[in-house]
């Protein structure tokens, strides 16, 4: 491979500056918004300190749940647990007709180039780390 | 309502917003970068079976570095952000930094050389490349999502809506800063790569 030069290797560390900025806001918003759930859930729980007991909590909590609630829990989890088994088999298939394809190309187009994602279509743990 | 009462509900709000968290920060991220991907490998596709039809050679630069060139946005589409994009347009702003990748240059000197049919065609699949990486990027973000809106209103008031994206697009600062880092981010992976293979043989 070609020796880079001064200029280049410059701008890659700029790159890599870049990315690293990106890593660290995409780190830092996700999990300052679970601190901000956790946090509403300990004020609610909090304003009950000294008052009432775990059981009174817990059974309150329970006697107070609707079937309307439970019903659209039941139907949020039914529709997250399809979209997980359709993305299974997404990559199913993508694993099964990916090699095949890549063969096939590769007799028309023998220095075919191509992405490096893994055999299911998914992101490599190297490239996730970085 | 009672206190008791109060706290099932605060309850409810905590459960259902955790599961937003999860909806939003997982499964929906998920869910977007796989669609990128997808399409990104459909003009990949597209790219090929034009080549195949005669219209560019397997082994003309314009197509190899193209093709390098889609297979590193989509290798790399996990980090394709508003947050890195942002971030690559304010250091060049203020580094005054030209942006730059041999790799990228080459791939346009390339086009150059062919004739101007299969120009039009490249450089619009190109340009449909980068509409589906601005689109990743707009819906992913709040605050590309209010700009897109402000330039919808005023694209929709000049009367040309129905390509406001590609407008949108074609006036985007930053582009050819995002796509040199992909290419740069897959280089410095194969660069890696080849050095561990060296090392490796070397120790045997």
């Amino acid at each position: 491979m070609a020796k880079l030069t001064a200029a280049e290797l410059r701008y890659r560390l700029h790159c890599r500056i870049v990315d690293m900025i990106g890593s660290v806001v995409h780190t830092i918003v996700p999990w300052a918004g679970a601190v901000l759930v956790a946090f509403f859930f300990y004020k609610s729980v909090s304003s009950l300190a000294g008052r009432y007991t775990f059981s009174q909590i817990g059974v309150g909590f329970l006697g107070d749940f609707r079937i309307s609630d439970g019903v659209a829990y039941i139907f949020g989890a039914g529709g997250v647990g399809y979209g997980v088994k359709q993305t299974q088999l997404r990559r199913n298939n993508v694993e099964r007709t990916a090699g095949r394809i890549a063969e096939l190309e590769k007799q028309l187009d023998p220095a075919r180039s191509s992405s490096r994602l893994t055999p299911r279509g998914t992101t490599r743990p190297e490239d996730k780390k970085r | 309502m009672t206190p008791l009462q109060n706290f099932s509900e605060a309850l409810h709000i905590a459960f259902g917003l955790a599961l937003l968290w999860f909806l939003v920060f997982k499964l929906a991220k998920d869910y977007r970068i796989d669609a990128l991907r997808d399409r990104l490998f459909a003009l990949r596709e597209k790219l090929f079976d034009y080549a195949l039809s005669g219209g560019v050679s397997f082994n003309h630069p314009a197509y190899t570095k193209f093709r390098v060139l889609i297979n590193s946005l989509i290798r790399f589409a996990h980090r394709l952000t508003f947050t890195r994009f942002a971030a690559g347009v304010v250091f060049v702003t203020c580094k005054r930094a030209e942006v730059r990748d041999q790799a990228l240059a080459e791939w346009y000197s390339a086009v150059e050389t062919l004739e101007p049919e299969a120009q039009q065609t490249l450089k619009r699949m190109h340009l449909e490349m980068l509409m589906l990486v601005v689109r990743h990027l707009i819906t992913g973000s709040p605050v590309m999502l209010f700009l897109m809106f402000v330039f919808s209103l005023w694209a929709a008031l000049n009367g040309i809506a129905k390509r406001f994206l590609e407008a949108f697009t074609d006036r985007l600062p930053g582009l050819d800063e995002l796509q040199s880092q992909a290419l740069i981010a897959d280089d410095t992976e194969r660069r890696a790569f080849a050095h561990t293979s060296e090392e490796a043989l070397a120790h045997r």
